[in-house]
């Protein structure tokens, strides 16, 4: 019988002598397909992030964008100006600001366990634009620098959330369900401290705050794509680092432990990357929803479960979307640049009901 | 070569779970069963020595000081199979075994390939392989809990019923691989079980969890009498030794309050 424990030291003289080898053979094949998609996947990001260069307010011709991003001292000055600072730094920040809050949302949701956890719905993101807005406002900026100040005020901000959520998911008996709502309730909670700003702001800095509640990327520039590159540098080796130990996770807590995972350490370090990400994005774009949230689901339905190719596709995934939306906000309404924020919400609202109507069993 | 438990306690927010627990052994190469009522502490026992739950004890192994190892060192020498894991994962069967391995050996990608798809194919799990745990049955996924835990490898194996989800043909394999697999290997190992006719036909060694007596041990014929079940399980019960015949012990009936 097929079925039955093939035991004892004979095992291997049995008539298929290498059988053990067909189940390494079927998992190889599905990882070259996987990374055959996470090749596809940057080759769309590449796509995207030259249509998004290649769009824009002025009409210039592709052919002639192209040739300023090849050898721009060829090009009028005008031309160059538009294509190396403004497109350029806004449609690399595009990607950037994907490929982060993907990364961050792909963590969350598996150090909490939980489909609904992202940098938005946990709060992290509305704490990381009240701590902009809040530097903003008390003028933190002159002290260190406009771009650097409103970042670190973001990020403690973040911070201050993040280990919120990871505090609180050490109580006994807070359920993944549980952990999401408390999210919900901070998110609602900094988002009333941003309201108190706004109310008391002047007209000048109100005006910077809308920007922070809607997002948008009209106000990068190289210094903000570099440092948001630098968060991006820091935090992907931690994660690689801590790929196998994060894939154990998605076993179930016990079962992790049981291979060694010291569970409570992994969960904060990853809180504080997250953190890292997410406030260094929302400081320079602002508030972007349900990135974080799509992005990774829509990588593990394509590459599954496992780090080392989850990580990768979820971040080009995030910056596909975000190339995309960007795109978007610039050709819906012509002649207008609509808040990108706007944009990732309406295509991730309607997910993140799917997804809430889809675990509706566990609740 | 033998586990020793000299001391195990077991504190959970204030709370003494395992007190008084000391004076055990376990053989290696031979299965240990461990039994008890619901909620005497068997899952905690087994994962108090895992390291996976908090606890504090003097245990060793061949001269391994359990309570002594670093948390590495020890989820590689001492493994718990825990009772259910229900991820909602897409993580195949294939990735899991893998990671089992790569959690706990440091060596190069294709040895560790071999090993999964050996254990793979000794469970009978080829054909799962890659199939998401989300997509398997109860029992097919204690069999996947199984090669997770084979695929380690360690000296120590504790398993918290293995067999609960398990057709009758399922079970009595899994006890058939667990002793030759431990006799291969001199693993020692400990199953949490509530069937008291497995725990009798294929365990070589008992603990069990006794009102007032903290864990005793000894031989099945000597750990199971009518007399302990009565004062373990509160069951009337019939226990049968046969010679060439698998042991049997049969539940009468439960006793109630009055005579307990």
């Amino acid at each position: 019988m097929n079925d039955s424990l093939s035991t004892g030291p004979n095992r291997s003289a049995a008539p298929g002598e290498k059988r053990w080898q067909r189940s390494v053979d079927l998992h190889l094949a599905k990882n070259r397909r996987s990374h055959r998609l996470i090749l596809l996947t940057a080759l769309l990001m590449v796509i995207a992030l030259s249509l998004d260069v290649a769009t824009g307010p002025g009409d210039y011709p592709i052919s002639a964008v192209i040739k300023t991003l090849l050898s721009p001292s060829s090009m009028p000055p005008l031309l160059q100006v538009v294509v190396w600072e403004i497109r350029l730094p806004i449609a690399l920040m595009a990607v950037l600001v994907g490929a982060a809050l993907a990364m961050a949302g792909a963590q969350m949701q598996t150090i909490l366990a939980n489909p609904l956890a992202d940098p938005f719905t946990l709060g992290i993101s509305s704490a990381a634009s009240f701590g902009a807005a809040l530097a903003i406002i008390i003028g933190l900026p002159s002290l260190l620098g406009a771009q650097p100040g409103i970042a670190a005020s973001a990020f403690a901000a973040a911070m201050i959330a993040a280990m919120a959520v990871w505090a609180l998911s050490r109580l006994q008996g807070v359920s993944t369900q549980i952990m999401v709502l408390i999210g919900v309730a901070i998110m609602f909670f900094f988002h009333s401290a941003l309201g108190l700003l706004q109310f008391v702001a002047s007209s000048e800095a109100l005006q910077q705050l809308v920007f922070w509640t809607l997002g948008s990327l009209s106000r990068a520039d190289w210094s903000s794509v570099i440092l948001l590159a630098l968060a991006i540098t820091i935090t992907v080796p931690v994660f690689w680092h801590f790929g196998w130990r994060l894939t154990a996770l998605r076993l179930g807590e016990l079962q992790a432990r049981a291979m060694g995972v010291e569970v409570v350490r992994l969960r904060l370090v990853m809180m504080i990357c997250c953190a890292l990400l997410t406030a260094t994005s929302v400081a320079f774009v602002g508030t972007i929803g349900f990135i974080g949230l799509v992005a990774p689901h829509i990588a593990r339905l394509l590459v599954g479960e496992d780090q080392r190719r989850l990580l990768p596709m979820s971040a080009l995934t995030g910056a596909v979307l975000m190339s995309c939306s960007s795109s978007l906000a610039k050709l819906l309404v012509p002649g207008t640049l609509l808040p990108i924020g706007l944009i990732t919400a309406m295509v991730g609202l309607p997910f993140f009901v799917s997804l809430v109507l889809r675990s509706r069993r566990e609740l | 070569m033998a586990l020793i438990i000299e001391r195990l306690e077991c504190t959970k927010a204030g709370v003494e779970i395992l007190t008084g627990i000391g004076g055990l052994h376990a053989e290696a190469g031979r299965i240990t069963a461990l039994l008890g009522a619901n909620g005497a502490g068997k899952s905690t026992l087994l994962r108090a020595l895992a390291g996976v739950d908090r606890a504090e004890g003097k245990a060793n192994l061949g001269g391994l000081e359990l309570f002594d190892m670093s948390p590495k060192a020890r989820a590689q020498a001492v493994y718990y199979m825990p009772q259910e894991s229900a991820p909602r994962s897409l993580i195949t069967v294939f990735e899991a075994v893998l990671l089992a391995r790569r959690t706990a050996f440091d060596e190069a990608l294709p040895s560790a390939h071999q090993a999964v798809g050996e254990r793979l194919e000794e469970l009978s799990l080829t054909s799962l392989s890659e199939r998401p745990l989300a997509a398997l049955s109860g029992g097919q996924r204690q069999r996947v809990s199984l090669a997770l835990a084979a695929v380690r490898e360690p000296r120590i194996l504790l398993l918290d019923e293995p067999s609960s989800a398990l057709d009758l043909h399922h079970q009595l394999q899994l006890f058939e691989w667990l002793g030759s697999s431990a006799a291969r290997n001199a693993t020692v190992v400990v199953v949490a079980i509530h069937d008291l006719s497995l725990a009798a036909r294929y365990a070589d060694h008992v603990w069990m969890f006794e009102p007032g007596n903290g864990v005793v041990e000894g031989t099945p014929a000597q750990v199971l009498t009518t007399q302990r079940l009565r004062r373990v399980y509160h069951i009337e019960a019939e226990i049968e030794w046969r010679e060439g015949r698998p042991a049997t012990v049969v539940p009468i009936r439960a006793l109630p309050p009055d005579e307990i």
